[in-house]
Formats: structure tokens, sequence, C-alpha cells
């Protein structure tokens, strides 16, 4: 009879060696799920050129995912007063930035829960206009993460998830301080509108970049929703390195819509990394505890607010009796929670209750680590004391860029 | 930023007086900041830009 059926039964054990098995015949399509399992697979028979590993590298950005928001949550100012670390910067008109919670689209779906966001409450026509977010990494930080800045051949990649309401090409922009003629790059990006975007930018270095070993500004980073022709040109350079030695304008083509000329327009900036190399990795989400210290270098506070009880005058007290120190004015040294970038600025916010305390001082015996409060003018003879009474009460220390 | 004014701070070490240039107390954005004489600080820095370019002088300490 002949044979018109093979099954495995018909196979003697070993009958079927690999030499007998054609090249490519045993295709991924042709092996059952789970059918190979590690007792299956030779010792050293996986090498590491036959896997592939992605690393995630380092995050340059600090709070890129604008979850720390220690000032307040809502601003009219200009500069870092909501998202720690994040300027907003403008000119004409007006703009409202605020820290806000996501609660859908593909920022949210990537893993982050909080965006920065600047809406046009007053709009602005004017040729000097501009409308900014800015971020600015110390120069050392940038200068020694890895990057051969000054070669062509070397590469910082910048990625961020953006949505505006307004559709249009925009700019991020790259310029560097340090260099004898201040050094920029703009690379132009494109969104729809009302849709959440991740724009990825690579940009190589340059040979006349110079970076600092300080603690100075290293690069205004600018995500730039609108210039003023002031700052625009046709042929401005963009896509590589240039000069900026005569002037700030010119810098980047100009825009074809109006962000800042158009009402109640929105803007929102989320998930932003900065690493070295060709491509972006993940955003890996910081620990709370670590990106808070790292916001604590720039801008730190001790506030009413966050106090058990502010009306039984809780949260923060100094107290002395002038008896003790001899007429002498009172000071108390405040540890800070890290080594600041400078020596901050001190600023006694709110009303506070008081008893013969005098005037806030704090000249003087400041450094990176700690301050020293005090009061001048005490010529009381009794007790004394200063505590905070109300929820605006508070003191901040600013070392930001 | 907006800088309304500036005055300089004493600094004494019990009642002797060390400087009556120790610190800059100003006001700034309208709050009252008290500004340290760090070259590397963006408050000291301003002021300093606003002086020379002479929209804005400090005033003696008390």
């Amino acid at each position: 009879m002949a044979l018109t059926k093979l099954n495995t039964l018909s196979l003697a054990d070993d009958a079927i060696t690999s030499a007998k098995i054609a090249d490519d015949a045993i295709t991924s399509a042709l092996i059952a799920d789970n059918a190979v399992v590690t007792a299956a697979i030779a010792d050293d028979a996986v090498t590491s050129a036959k896997t592939t590993v992605t690393s995630i590298n380092p995050n340059l950005i600090i709070n890129g995912d604008m979850a720390i928001a220690q000032r307040n949550t809502t601003s009219v100012g200009t500069g870092p007063k909501t998202c720690d670390r994040w300027y907003s910067t403008w000119t004409g008109g007006g703009i409202t930035q605020s820290q806000v919670a996501l609660t859908s689209g593909g920022a949210y779906d990537e893993g982050h829960r909080h965006a920065f966001k600047m809406a046009v409450t007053s709009t602005s026509s004017a040729n000097s206009r501009y409308a900014q977010i800015r971020y600015m990494p110390e120069a050392k930080d940038i200068r020694n993460f890895g990057w051969q800045y000054t070669s062509g051949s070397s590469y910082i990649t910048m990625s961020f998830w953006v949505k505006s309401s307004l559709a249009g090409t925009y700019f991020l922009s790259f310029d560097g301080p340090d260099s004898g003629n201040a050094q920029v790059y703009s690379t132009p990006f494109t969104l729809s509108a009302d849709t959440w975007t991740k724009i990825t930018k690579t940009i190589p270095g340059g040979s006349n970049i110079v970076l600092n070993d300080d603690t100075g500004i290293g690069f205004y980073i600018d995500i730039r929703m609108d210039l003023g022709t002031d700052y625009t040109a046709s042929d401005a350079t963009i896509n590589a390195w240039a000069d900026r030695s005569t002037s700030y304008s010119k810098t980047t083509t100009d825009f074809a819509q109006s962000w800042f000329n158009t009402a109640n327009a929105t803007w929102e900036l989320t998930g932003v990394k900065l690493e070295v190399g060709q491509s972006a990795t993940t955003f890996e989400k910081p620990d709370y505890t670590t990106e808070l210290q790292k916001c604590q270098r720039y801008w730190w506070t001790i506030r009413g607010d966050e106090g058990q009880d502010y009306s039984n005058n809780y949260g923060f007290l100094v107290q002395w009796s002038s008896a003790r120190f001899s007429g002498w004015n009172p000071f108390w040294t405040m540890n800070f929670p890290v080594e600041m970038r400078v020596i901050p600025t001190t600023t006694i916010l709110g009303t506070w209750g008081t008893n013969n305390a005098g005037s806030w001082t704090n000249a003087g015996y400041k450094t990176k680590m700690s301050a020293t409060l005090g009061f001048s003018g005490t010529t009381i003879t009794g007790g004394a004391y200063a505590h905070f009474n109300s929820t605006d009460d508070a003191v901040t220390f600013d070392a930001e860029m | 930023m907006n800088i309304t004014s500036a005055k300089w701070e004493k600094v004494y070490a019990g009642d002797t007086l060390l400087t009556d240039k120790g610190g800059i107390v100003a006001m700034i954005d309208g709050e009252q900041c008290h500004v340290p004489t760090d070259p590397m600080n963006r408050h000291y820095a301003e002021i300093q830009k606003q002086v020379a370019a002479g929209t804005l002088t400090i005033q003696d300490a008390d």
C-alpha cells in the first residue's frame, strides 16, 4: 500500500535532523504559541546579537511632566509663577499661565497627568509681541551630560507633547548665551488644532557653541507660540546653528498665524525630555520626592496654607525674649533642603501675627545652604514673636535662572 | 521683572556694623524681596543692569 499520509508516529526518533530542514522552512507562523519553552533552548543559543534591548536615556529637563507647582497653580504674571522651572514669557496683550490636570488625549495615554498651559486673555497684534514657554538648564548640566556640543555629528534630542487651539507652524529654539556670538538654532513644527501631538526634534552640535562649567544659563530653550515681525524674517536661518551677534531678531521665519492675536487661544505642554542621542527614548516618570528636591535647588517655600491649623497660630513661629538678647536684634538660621543654585533672594509674604517684632531683615549671612532671618528695630524689653496666621503667609527662597 | 524701588541693607554682628551694603531690599513684582549681592542671582543681576542703564537707583540704608 502506498504511503499517502505521514504522521509523527511514522517517524523514528531523531529521523529528522536539522540538516534535512531547508533554510527558512520553519517560519514563526508555523510555531504554535508557547511551543518554544525555555528548556528547549540550548545554553548560549540566544546571543546578544539576536536580541533588541532599548535603554532609556536620562532626562536633563526638571519637572518635564509639570507635576510640581510649588508657587501657584495659576498666575497672570510672566516668569516662573506656576509649574516649577518653567517660564511664561510674553509682552503685549495678556496671558494667564497655569498648571492643569489632564484627563484624556495622547499625552494622558502616555502617562502624563499635568500640563503647563498658557491662555490668551487679551490679544496683541503688535510687531513687538512675543509669547513663549521657556526653560533654562544650567550651563554645567548641559555641558557635562555627554553631548559633544561642538561636533556636528553629535546630537541631542528634545521631545514633548503639545496641544494648541490654533493650527499652524511654530518653533522650538535653542539660544546659547555663553558663546561670544550667541548661537541660535530654530526648528519648526506643525500642529493641528486642539490635538495632542508628540514633537521630536534632533539637534546637532555646533562648532561655535560655548558652554561654561558654571551655574549660569546654558541655553534659553524656547517653545515659541508667536513672534511679531520684529523678531522674524522670511530668510532667517532655521534648522542650523547661526550667530545672534547683532540682534535678538530674525531667528525664525515669519509666523503664518498669530496665536497671540487670537482671542482665547490656548497652548498646553507636557512630557518634555532632553537627552543625548538621535532618537527620543521613553519618558521615565520621575520619583516625586527626587524631582521636588531638584526643583528646590531653584525655589522653595515654607507656607501658611500647609500649616495644620493656621488660625491657631501653627505652621511657623519665631519667638524670643529681648532681655536674653540684651537689646540685640534677634536672628534665626534656616537650613535649605538642598544646595541652591545661587545665594537666593528671600521674600517674606503675608501679614503674619506679630508682637513687638520690629521689621524683617535678611541682609548678609546667607549662603547656598542657609539663610539668617531676623528683625531690626527691636528695642522692647519684653517678649516678642512673629508667626503665620493666615494662608497667604510664607517665606520663599528664589535662586531661579 | 518689574523693580520699583531698591535700598541697601546694613549687616550687623551684635551691635557692630559690618557693612552698610550687605544686601538690597527691593520691591519686585509687587513683593518686598531681600536680594543678596551675588552676581549670579537673577534679581541682583537685573538691579545692576537697571542701575547701569540709569533707570534705577539704590537708596542708602537707613
